[in-house]
């Protein structure tokens, strides 16, 4: 327990190093393309990342890809996570990261942080996603965001 | 035959052209997951750097109501950075004459009374009916060591996917202040980017309300059933400032309740001082989820609100007001940067700090000696990177 919270101190100060030099926290939207039932619990993976120190952007349920890549622009954060879907990740992955070239916002960064199966991480790596929430390991889920975030931002 | 079935996430214009049909995964937890072995440092996606903007950009972008630029001016403007700053402040400068045309509505009640809900069937009647409609919605909970959940949009399902419609929710940034700058200058860019209507969701908590009516022209206080005894002391504060009260959830069971809140509510307004010279705030009831009531406010209450304001000349007078509070919400921001971020009084605020909690250090002399440190600052280079407003 106590080497856990030590952990969140030291991706909290990462978080404010960020910030101080963005201006900002860093900001992520969860998106919702199933529905509650078949899902990995968003409210605990948005409390996680808020307590880190990162801006939490909450989407209704049951989006489309050109819904939640407008919204991302809307809201202007710096990654999406994809944290429910019904059936399989490939395809919409794929159409979210064309959605975003369209408005030429590649350097908005795409994440996982709903329940994968393991034997898909790697095709999610190659189709471009940046950062997979394996384990519930949301330290490692964070640094990941972080130095993603510091090679696209400074 | 295989079950397969259309993912809810393709857009229902997509039918035709997209063929993907998903076959049902196998269901199950996630136990005995291997997964820890994972390289997460791996990254096969090339790196593409976020594009650089220039105040031109900015300002074109804004005029022309790109939706894009519009929002990655408002997080220039919500940024903490010095750097930031300059480029903002040269942007809202150049948008200014733009600026001032909209309907600003501000809207605020405790957490869970339903003011997204209402945002929601108001913002929709409203891009009907032809208007462009600007939603912010000021989220004060976040604290200095916290970040934000920012959960306002998950209310406005149908609002967000209208053309005509910008709903921005926004931290509050934690104490490095200048809360009210931000919110009125998002406010300003939204309409140079064309909104008509802007409607300034913030829940009643701490001073965001205060904020909030510094900037809007209506100030809508939405409130439920049940108040009772409550109403007293606690809610006058901002029952004083409302233009109108809103009995939200007037429907089913509660219907009935929400008439008795209702009068309840009108018998303590005749008491107080109305916010708004020459206007009485009187309550309303509606339900934001049937919808009923919100056509005859906007209507009947709200618009009435702006033709007479705007004869006898009100609201032309609160406006100028506000932009005073502008000019002095900036003045103290620019103290309150240069106080907390001076090298001296950092050099010995830990110091201090714990003498007065340990019991060493009585407060007032506290008071005192952080002041004499402040005095002792040097000012010089610390003032350009904290408080831009020193410049020229
Ligand atoms: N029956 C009924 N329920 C409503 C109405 N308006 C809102 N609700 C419900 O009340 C709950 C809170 O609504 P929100 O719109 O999120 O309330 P809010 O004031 O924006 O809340 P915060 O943003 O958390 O301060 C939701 O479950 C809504 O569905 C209404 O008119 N009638
Ligand atoms: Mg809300």
């Amino acid at each position: 327990m106590k080497a856990k919270i030590m952990f969140l101190q030291e991706v909290r100060n990462s978080v404010d190093d960020f910030a101080e030099r963005e201006g900002r926290r860093p900001r992520i939207m969860l998106a919702n393309f199933g529905f509650a039932e078949n899902n990995h619990d968003i409210t605990e993976t948005a409390t996680v990342l808020a307590d880190m120190g990162f801006d939490v952007d909450m989407e209704p349920w049951g989006r489309t890809y050109i819904d939640v890549a407008q919204d991302a622009l809307d809201n202007d954060v710096h990654v999406i996570g994809i944290n429910s879907i019904k059936g399989e990740y490939k395809s919409l992955v794929v159409k979210l990261l064309e959605e975003l070239a369209s408005y030429d916002r590649e350097d908005i960064m795409l994440v996982i942080s709903g329940h994968i199966e393991a034997h898909n991480i790697k095709e999610m790596y190659e189709l471009g996603v940046s950062v997979v929430l394996v384990d519930n390991c949301y330290e490692k889920f964070a640094k990941g965001i972080l130095s993603g975030l510091e090679t696209i931002l400074f | 035959m295989t079950e397969t079935y259309k993912p809810e996430w393709v857009p229902e214009k997509d039918d035709d052209k997209f063929a993907c049909r998903v076959m049902y995964g196998v269901k199950g937890g996630h136990e005995g997951m291997p997964g820890s072995n994972v390289d997460l440092s791996r990254k096969s996606a090339p790196v593409i750097k976020r594009s650089k903007m220039t105040v031109d950009d900015y300002v074109e972008g804004i005029i022309k109501g790109d939706r894009m630029t519009l929002s990655r001016a408002i997080t220039l403007i919500e940024s903490n950075a010095a750097a930031h700053f300059y480029i903002a402040q040269q942007v809202i400068q150049r948008l200014l004459p733009y600026t001032g045309k909209s309907t600003r509505v501000g809207i605020t009640g405790v957490p869970g009374a339903g003011k997204s809900t209402f945002i929601e069937a108001l913002g929709n009647q409203l891009c009907v009916e032809g208007h462009r409609v600007a939603v912010l919605a000021v989220d004060p909970s976040s604290t200095v060591t916290k970040g934000s959940i920012l959960g306002d949009k998950t209310r406005m399902e149908t609002l967000s996917r209208q053309k005509n419609a910008f709903i921005r929710p926004s931290p509050s940034g934690g104490t490095l202040g200048g809360l009210t700058r931000k919110s009125r200058e998002t406010l300003l860019l939204c309409e140079a980017a064309g909104y008509d209507t802007i409607l300034v969701e913030t829940v009643g908590v701490g001073q965001s309300e205060t904020t909030v009516r510094s900037m809007v022209d209506f100030f809508l206080y939405v409130v439920i059933t049940g108040a009772g005894d409550e109403l007293q002391g606690m809610k006058k504060g901002v029952m004083e400032l409302a233009d109108a009260v809103l009995i939200n959830k007037a429907d089913g069971d509660n219907k009935r309740r929400a008439m008795v809140t209702r009068a309840e509510y009108a018998r303590i307004l005749q008491f107080l001082r109305s916010a708004t010279e020459k206007w009485e705030t009187r309550a309303y009831t509606c339900s934001s989820v049937t919808g009923a009531g919100i056509p005859e406010l906007w209507n009947e209450v709200i618009m009435k609100f702006f033709s007479q304001g705007k004869e006898n000349g009100v609201l032309s007078e609160r406006r100028k007001h506000q932009t005073l509070s502008w000019v002095y919400s900036m003045v103290e921001e620019h103290l309150h940067n240069l106080f907390y971020r001076s090298p001296s009084v950092l050099a010995c605020k830990d110091k201090i700090e714990t003498d007065v909690v340990e019991g060493k250090l009585p407060p007032t002399i506290a008071v005192q000696k952080l002041i004499a440190e402040y005095a002792k600052t040097e000012i010089g280079d610390y003032i350009k990177e904290t408080s831009p407003f020193a410049i020229k």
